[in-house]
């Protein structure tokens, strides 16, 4: 199986605390992984490691079939794009979403006519109301920003996306349209994901590989449908046992 | 629904711009009873908790038939961490909540700290070296809080979303412990959340709350199984379910 990504013995730090440890983790091509694990169990700094957002780590990325130095590539930023968890931490406020969508294509070089015009098929796809470019991101319900944001994601055409607890701030209702969303997208376009939840029951929905996370230290890799039908390790029985079911009686 | 510890009849939230957030909400409960009430946001959960125990923001206006309330209710929070004052060591503040509610010297409310640390399954060592909240951790800070509202001994206990901000294994633990609390102190407990598997272990009965409105209420098993509303379906349809593991 082609690669996506391959990450080696990566570990990182935040000053003098190191918190990933000898991480190895593979993501096939067009498979997508989910990164499961509890608050400070270093998933977030793992994906800021593969986009070259923390400086203080090491190891080897390697972006399909291409080591990653310590500066990555303008092609590398269009072809992996990230979505946040709170969306209203990522669109900024004060502009409107036609200019925050259009930002990233000009950086790439594309004329912002052009943008725009590859923008409103994005808006239309993503079921957004027609006049969104227009708009400033505070007159959106929290499931249409996070609909931008992937939006957004998408605008570079990229390859790879990392999601980062993208459906965590939703309701219920919301989460699953958001879900099938990106199942659509991702079939649509061919992505590699790279699913970072806490929620296991999302993962199941979505994932085909899932990895487990605890206190820096890769507890176990492997097919999604594996894990659910039997954990390799305590952690991740003691992780699946602690999601609350519905009891009917 | 037995001796009623707390009746609600037709109680009406209104913001000051006017617009209506609960529309003509009544609830009771009994003795020992939990009921659940379930919705997202904006549907006006939170407030119709706040309402019950006199905690409504500035500005919104409250109509309300009937609010007969016997006994003692006390609340506690989803964030932990904003619900604690930080410059204040949790186990001193535990141990003033009892001296003053409780009626008690020094010396004794000291010693039904201490009783609360070990139930809660607390480092007991904090009654000799005590600790801020910012030393805790989340589930920890939260298991304090509920020692705070429980050792105020409330007939009713008010919940709104306690474990929405905690890790899984660490939310089943809150679970459990409310749980076990319930059962051996026998307060009743309305419990609001957005998650209806975490309502379902928790509460006997279980109200849907959409657009300010209770649209359906009943027995868990008649809610859950046989859900009268379209919406109430769709919540039951949302949940994203996991095999069980032996």
């Amino acid at each position: 199986m082609d690669h996506m990504l391959e990450l080696r013995d990566i570990c990182a730090y935040y000053g003098d605390k190191q918190v990933l440890f000898d991480v190895d983790l593979v993501i096939g091509k067009h498979r997508t992984l989910g990164l499961v694990g509890e608050s400070g169990s270093g998933r977030s700094t793992l994906a800021r490691v593969v986009t070259g957002l923390l400086k203080k780590s090491t190891g080897t990325v390697v972006f399909d079939g291409e080591v990653q130095g310590a500066k990555r590539s303008a092609e590398f930023y269009r072809r992996v794009q990230m979505v946040f968890q709170n969306p209203d931490a990522s669109l900024n406020p004060k502009h409107r979403i036609g200019t925050i969508l259009t930002d990233g294509m000009v950086i790439q070089g594309v004329s912002r006519a052009d943008a725009m015009v590859r923008c409103r098929e994005l808006i239309t796809r993503m079921d957004l109301p027609e006049d969104t470019l227009e708009r400033y991101p505070r007159s959106f319900s929290g499931g249409q920003k996070q609909r931008i944001a992937l939006a957004r994601a998408l605008c570079t055409d990229p390859d790879f996306v990392i999601l980062d607890e993208p459906t965590s701030a939703l309701d219920v209702s919301v989460q699953r349209r958001m879900l099938d969303l990106i199942k659509e997208i991702r079939e649509e376009r061919g992505l590699t994901i790279l699913f970072i939840s806490h929620d296991l029951g999302v993962i199941r929905d979505i994932c085909d590989d899932i990895a487990v996370l605890r206190h820096g230290v890769l507890q176990e890799t492997g097919e999604s449908a594996a894990f659910f039908a039997s954990p390799k390790t305590d952690y991740g029985r003691e992780l699946l046992k602690a999601v609350p079911r519905i009891e009917y009686e | 629904m037995g001796s009623d510890l707390l009746t609600i009849k037709h109680l009406n939230l209104y913001s000051r711009e006017g617009s209506h957030l609960v529309k003509d909400v009544s609830l009771s409960i009994g003795h020992g009873e939990t009921l659940g009430i379930v919705g997202e946001s904006g549907s006006g959960k939170t407030l119709t908790l706040k309402a019950i125990i006199g905690l409504l923001p500035t500005g919104i206006r409250e109509t309300c038939e009937e609010k007969k309330i016997e006994g003692k209710c006390a609340m506690i929070f989803q964030s932990p961490l904003t619900s604690l004052d930080p410059l204040y060591p949790v186990f001193r503040q535990l141990v003033d909540v009892v001296e003053y509610r409780q009626g008690v010297s020094r010396p004794e409310a000291q010693k039904i700290a201490e009783g609360w640390l070990q139930k809660l399954s607390l480092p007991e060592d904090l009654a000799e070296e005590d600790r801020y909240p910012g030393e805790l951790s989340g589930g920890q800070c939260q298991r304090v809080l509920i020692a705070l509202a429980l050792a105020t001994k409330p007939d009713v206990l008010l919940c709104d979303e306690p474990t929405t901000a905690l890790d899984v294994t660490v939310q089943k633990q809150v679970i459990d412990l409310l749980k076990d609390l319930q059962k051996e102190l026998g307060f009743a407990m309305i419990f609001v959340t957005h998650n209806l598997a975490v309502a379902s272990q928790l509460c006997e009965r279980l109200a849907v709350m959409r657009h300010g409105e209770i649209i359906e209420e009943g027995r868990k098993a008649d809610v859950l199984k046989h859900p009268a509303h379209a919406y109430t379906k769709e919540l039951v349809d949302s949940v994203l379910s996991v095999p069980e593991v032996d």
